[in-house]
C-alpha cells in the first residue's frame, strides 16, 4: 500500500513535470517567436503586386465591357437593319432592282390642253354619268399598290412594277361618287378596283399586307 | 489550443480570416490582403524561418502571399485559411529544397545551424539554449513541432505535411523529448 502510494505520488510529480517542461518549451517558443518579425519590405512588394493586380483586372474588365457594349451595338443595329429590309421585300419584292413600267392611265390633263373648256366640262358631266350608268361597280379584277401622293394626282405603285397614276379630275370625280377613301395618305397600302373595262371604279384601303 | 487561438484571432479584428480571404477572393480589394497579412504574415515567417533560414524564408514567404493572391479563387471556406495558407508555403519550401537537391538531407541534423545564424547573443542562456535545440532537431520533427506551436491540431499537422496522423504524433514526441533533454542538460 505504501508503495502503491509512492507510485501514485511519482506518477504525479512526472506528469507535473511533464507539464510544466510543455509550458517551458511553448513560452520560450513564443519568446523565440516574438524575436523574428516579417520584414516590412515583403509586404510593400506583396500590396504592390495585389494593386498591380487590382488594376489589371480593372482594365481588362473595362476593356470586356467596351468591346461587348460595341459589339452588342453594332449587333443590334444590324438586325435591326436586316428586318427592315425584310419587312420592304415581304411588301415590294424586287421593286428596286427592276426598271419600273410607267402606265398613265385615266389622265384627264392633257385634254384640257386640246378641248375647249365646254367640250371639257361636258365630257366630264357625260364621263360621271356614264360611270354611273355603266355599273362600274362590277369588279372585274383587284390591284394592291403603294399610294404616292404628288402635285398632279396619285401615283399608285402596283406589284407588277407599274405605276399608275390618276388625276386630280379622276380622283374628284371617283370622290364625288364617294368611291374614295378621304382617309387615304401618303405611302398607305391600297388595293385598286378595276371594272371588266380596265376603268378605276375605286381605290381603297388595302384590307391585308400580304405579300404581292 | 487551436480553437484559443481562433477564437482570439476572431476577436482580435472582428473579422476572421477566413471571411477576409473570401471577401478578398471576391472583390480583390488590397486592403483586405493587407489585413490578412498583418494576422498571419509573422507566423508564416517564423516557421519558415525555422526550418529554412533567413534568405530562403523570406523568398518563401514573398511567393507564398503571390501564390495567394493569384490562388484566391481557389480558396474555399472548408478550412481555417492559415492552415491553406502553411500548406501553400511548405509546398513551396520543398519544391525549393528539391531545385536545390537539398531534400535528401533535411533530416540531417544540425542542418539549420549550417544554413541560419542563431540568435543575438543578447537572449537569455535558456532561450539560446532552446534556439539551438531546436535548430538541431531534424527537420520533419522540428517542422511538427513548430506546427503544433503555432496551434494547428494533429490533422491539420497531417495534413498540411502529407503525412498519417500517428506519424505526426511520433514525430511530436521525439520532438519534445529532445528538447527538453536539452534543456535540461542547459539546467545542468
Amino acid at each position: 500500500m505504501p508503495k502503491q502510494a509512492s507510485n501514485n505520488s511519482l506518477r504525479i510529480a512526472m506528469t507535473k513535470h511533464n507539464e510544466d517542461q510543455q509550458i517551458q518549451l511553448n513560452e520560450l517558443y513564443q519568446r523565440r517567436k516574438s524575436a523574428y518579425k516579417v520584414p516590412s519590405s515583403i509586404k510593400r512588394r506583396i500590396l504592390h503586386a495585389a494593386n498591380k493586380k487590382e488594376d489589371s483586372n480593372w482594365l481588362n474588365f473595362n476593356f470586356l465591357n467596351w468591346t461587348r457594349g460595341i459589339s452588342l451595338a453594332a449587333a443590334t443595329a444590324f438586325l435591326l437593319r436586316l428586318i427592315a429590309i425584310q419587312r420592304h421585300d415581304i411588301f415590294w419584292p424586287k421593286q428596286n432592282n427592276q426598271q419600273v413600267q410607267v402606265v398613265e392611265i385615266h389622265t384627264l390633263a392633257d385634254e384640257s390642253q386640246s378641248l375647249s373648256e365646254n367640250i371639257q366640262i361636258k365630257y366630264a358631266k357625260n364621263y360621271q354619268q356614264y360611270l354611273q350608268k355603266q355599273e362600274f361597280s362590277a369588279l372585274h379584277h383587284r390591284k394592291k399598290a403603294l399610294l404616292n401622293i404628288t402635285r398632279a394626282g396619285w401615283e399608285l405603285s402596283t406589284c407588277n412594277l407599274e405605276i399608275v397614276k390618276v388625276s386630280r379630275d379622276v380622283l374628284q370625280a371617283l370622290s364625288n361618287l364617294e368611291r374614295i377613301e378621304r382617309s387615304l395618305r401618303q405611302g398607305d397600302h391600297v388595293d385598286i378596283y378595276f371594272n371588266h373595262n380596265g376603268n378605276i371604279i375605286a381605290i381603297s384601303e388595302a384590307k391585308d399586307y400580304r405579300r404581292c | 489550443m487551436s480553437f484559443t487561438l481562433a477564437i482570439k484571432a476572431l476577436f482580435n479584428t472582428g473579422i476572421s480570416n477566413e471571411k477576409l480571404m473570401l471577401d478578398y477572393a471576391e472583390t480583390e480589394d488590397s486592403k483586405l490582403l493587407s489585413q490578412l497579412y498583418d494576422k498571419c504574415a509573422d507566423d508564416l515567417y517564423h516557421f519558415l524561418l525555422t526550418q529554412a533560414g533567413n534568405e530562403l524564408a523570406k523568398d518563401i514567404s514573398q511567393q507564398t502571399w503571390l501564390k495567394v493572391i493569384e490562388k484566391k479563387h481557389l480558396y474555399r471556406d472548408s478550412g481555417r485559411f492559415i492552415a491553406w495558407l502553411f500548406t501553400l508555403s511548405r509546398h513551396l519550401l520543398i519544391d525549393e529544397f528539391r531545385k536545390s537537391g537539398r531534400l535528401s538531407q533535411l533530416n540531417k541534423q544540425a542542418e539549420l545551424s549550417s544554413i541560419s545564424p542563431p540568435l543575438t547573443p543578447s537572449f537569455d542562456t535558456i532561450l539560446a539554449a532552446f534556439d539551438q535545440a531546436l535548430r538541431t532537431l531534424p527537420f520533419e520533427q522540428r517542422e511538427a513541432f513548430c506546427l503544433q506551436q503555432e496551434g494547428f491540431s494533429l490533422t491539420e499537422i497531417a495534413s498540411i505535411t502529407t503525412s498519417p496522423i500517428e506519424t505526426i504524433k511520433s514525430r511530436l514526441r521525439y520532438a519534445k523529448a529532445s528538447l527538453k533533454q536539452q534543456l535540461e542538460n542547459c539546467h545542468d
